[in-house]
Formats: C-alpha cells, sequence, structure tokens
C-alpha cells in the first residue's frame, strides 16, 4: 500500500476511533459490568490500524488518548494510552507472527486482555493493589467484547482489503 | 497472507485468557478466611478496617482522600455514599458485600475491598 494510502487510511481510522469512544458513552452501562467498564469499539479502529502499520496504529492509539485527555481528564486519559499501546503491541505481534494461525476473533480478545492487564498496572500505581482486584472481572467481560471488536476487526479488514483498487492484492480471506 | 475471522487457535486463546481470570478470582477469594472485612485504602495505604460481621445498625463515616467521601456500613455491606467528584462512579458501584469485591473512587484516590481476614480477628479478639 502506498504511504499516502497508509496515511489517509490513519486518520480515517483515528476519527472513527474518536467517533466510537465518544458514543460508547452514551451507551448504558452493562449492569453486571464494574463502573467505567467501556466495550472499547475505538479498539477496532486501533486493531484495524495495527494491520496498516505500526505507524498508524501508534498514530490512532494517540489521537485516542488526545481525545479522552479533552473529554475525561489526565488520569482517564493516561489509562487510555497505556491501554491502547499495550493492545497495538500485541496486536502488531499477533499481525507480524502468528497470521497464518490466529483469527481476528483472537486478536481481539488478546488485545483486549492486554489492553485491560495495562490499565490495570497503571490504575495500581495510582491507586495501591486493590487495582488488581477488577482484573478478573475486566478479563471475563473482555473476552467477551474482544471478541466482538474483533469482528469488527474482520469487517473492516474485507472492507479495506477486498476492494478490486486494493494496492496490494487482497490479503483478507473473503 | 490472508486472515480469517475465526480459527481454532483463537478458542485457545479465549480459554487461557477465561483461564488467569479464573485463577486470579481464585486467589483473591481463597485468600483469608470466611469473615467480611472492608479495608479502606487512600493511594495504597490503609486508612480504615471494618469487621462487616459486626455491624449491627448501619452508619456513615467521612473518609479524607484527595476529596472527602461519605461511605456507608451496614449489616449488608459498605458503599461509597457520597463522593464530591463529577463522574460519581464509585456511587454506582452499590453495596459491597460479598468477598473479592472492590470500589474505588479514582478522583479521591480511595478505594475499598471485601477481604475473609475477618474470621481471625473473631478467633483472636
Amino acid at each position: 500500500m502506498k504511504n499516502s494510502k497508509k496515511t489517509a487510511l490513519a486518520g480515517m481510522l483515528a476519527a472513527f476511533a474518536v467517533a466510537a469512544g465518544a458514543l460508547e458513552s452514551f451507551v448504558p452501562p452493562l449492569p453486571f459490568a464494574p463502573p467505567g467498564f467501556r466495550i472499547g469499539f475505538s479498539n477496532a479502529a486501533s486493531m484495524t490500524a495495527a494491520a496498516v502499520s505500526p505507524f498508524a496504529a501508534f498514530a490512532v492509539a494517540s489521537v485516542k488518548s488526545a481525545f479522552v485527555l479533552i473529554t475525561r481528564g489526565a488520569t482517564a486519559a493516561l489509562l487510555s494510552f497505556a491501554g491502547g499501546l499495550a493492545s497495538c503491541a500485541v496486536t502488531l505481534l499477533m499481525f507480524r507472527f502468528a497470521r497464518a494461525k490466529v483469527g481476528c476473533i483472537g486478536i481481539g480478545i488478546a488485545s483486549a486482555a492486554a489492553h485491560n492487564l495495562a490499565q490495570v498496572s497503571v490504575y495500581s500505581l495510582i491507586i495501591g493493589a486493590a487495582a488488581f482486584w477488577y482484573l478478573p472481572y475486566l478479563l471475563v467481560l473482555g473476552t467477551f467484547c474482544g471478541a466482538l471488536t474483533g469482528i469488527l476487526l474482520d469487517l473492516a479488514l474485507k472492507l479495506i482489503y477486498n476492494r478490486k483498487d486494493a494496492p496490494d492484492g487482497a490479503k483478507h480471506k473473503k | 497472507m490472508k486472515t480469517r475471522m475465526f480459527k481454532k487457535a483463537d478458542l485457545f486463546i479465549a480459554f487461557a485468557v477465561l483461564f488467569a481470570a479464573l485463577c486470579a478470582l481464585l486467589a483473591i477469594s481463597l485468600a483469608g478466611g470466611n469473615g467480611r472485612t472492608a479495608v479502606i485504602e487512600y493511594r495504597g495505604e490503609t486508612v480504615k478496617v471494618i469487621d462487616l460481621d459486626s455491624v449491627a445498625a448501619p452508619y456513615t463515616f467521612t473518609v479524607e482522600g484527595d476529596l472527602e467521601v461519605v461511605m456507608e456500613v451496614s449489616p449488608q455491606g459498605i458503599r461509597f455514599a457520597y463522593s464530591p467528584c463529577p463522574d460519581k462512579l464509585c456511587e454506582r458501584f452499590g453495596t459491597l458485600g460479598k468477598k473479592g469485591q472492590v470500589a474505588v473512587c479514582m478522583p479521591a484516590g480511595i478505594s475499598v475491598r471485601i477481604t475473609g481476614e475477618g474470621e481471625y480477628d473473631g478467633v483472636t479478639g
């Protein structure tokens, strides 16, 4: 894929991540989830960006956290950035080394788990070890939400790579 | 290389994550005795410990963190009754009465969790 096309795609994905993040604050909280828990639809955008290039992934994670900084404050932005970086790193590694073995749902679940683990770790620096007590709940919920964002990732990859004008051929199985 | 929506290894990833969650949950719930003790912490340092099993009537008290929050204790458990912070996430946790439960008020830096240390207090005290 041409660099100009990658940059344009990264911009669109960043916009989608911000929009998804904003819309998510209007979704009523899940009744059994801890307060503040979010499904993480915007994670689908950062995972798609990770399929495009590491730079795009980093850009989307940064833009996403910058938006959180404006709307929800510094602590939330720090948590968002830590989670974003960790999930991007895991997604990049899986695309690079395990693409033949794992599907998008598996990538989504692993990415969500990395997101939760990183967030809880940073959270524990602020609040103390009590933060880790969240982890079991977050991991279980994250498995389902990760599968959901994984399906979105699959749809996005199909849209991007199965087009007739896809620059480097159909990378993605129909 | 082609990517698909689902492959068998995905199930393995899902079970690995769920298994890790189960282990963490077991580690939390098996530690300590069968009692219910509320441990209130400010940025990781214990501020107050309350044996919930010995609470007869509900009462409230304030905890001084970065913000001053009001907590309510009753025989059912403990809850953040009021926090001056704008997001009110801590109030939405509701009453914690089971071992392993946790609630955090991040703007105040205050957390409360239910541990199983109460039994030992009961035996020794």
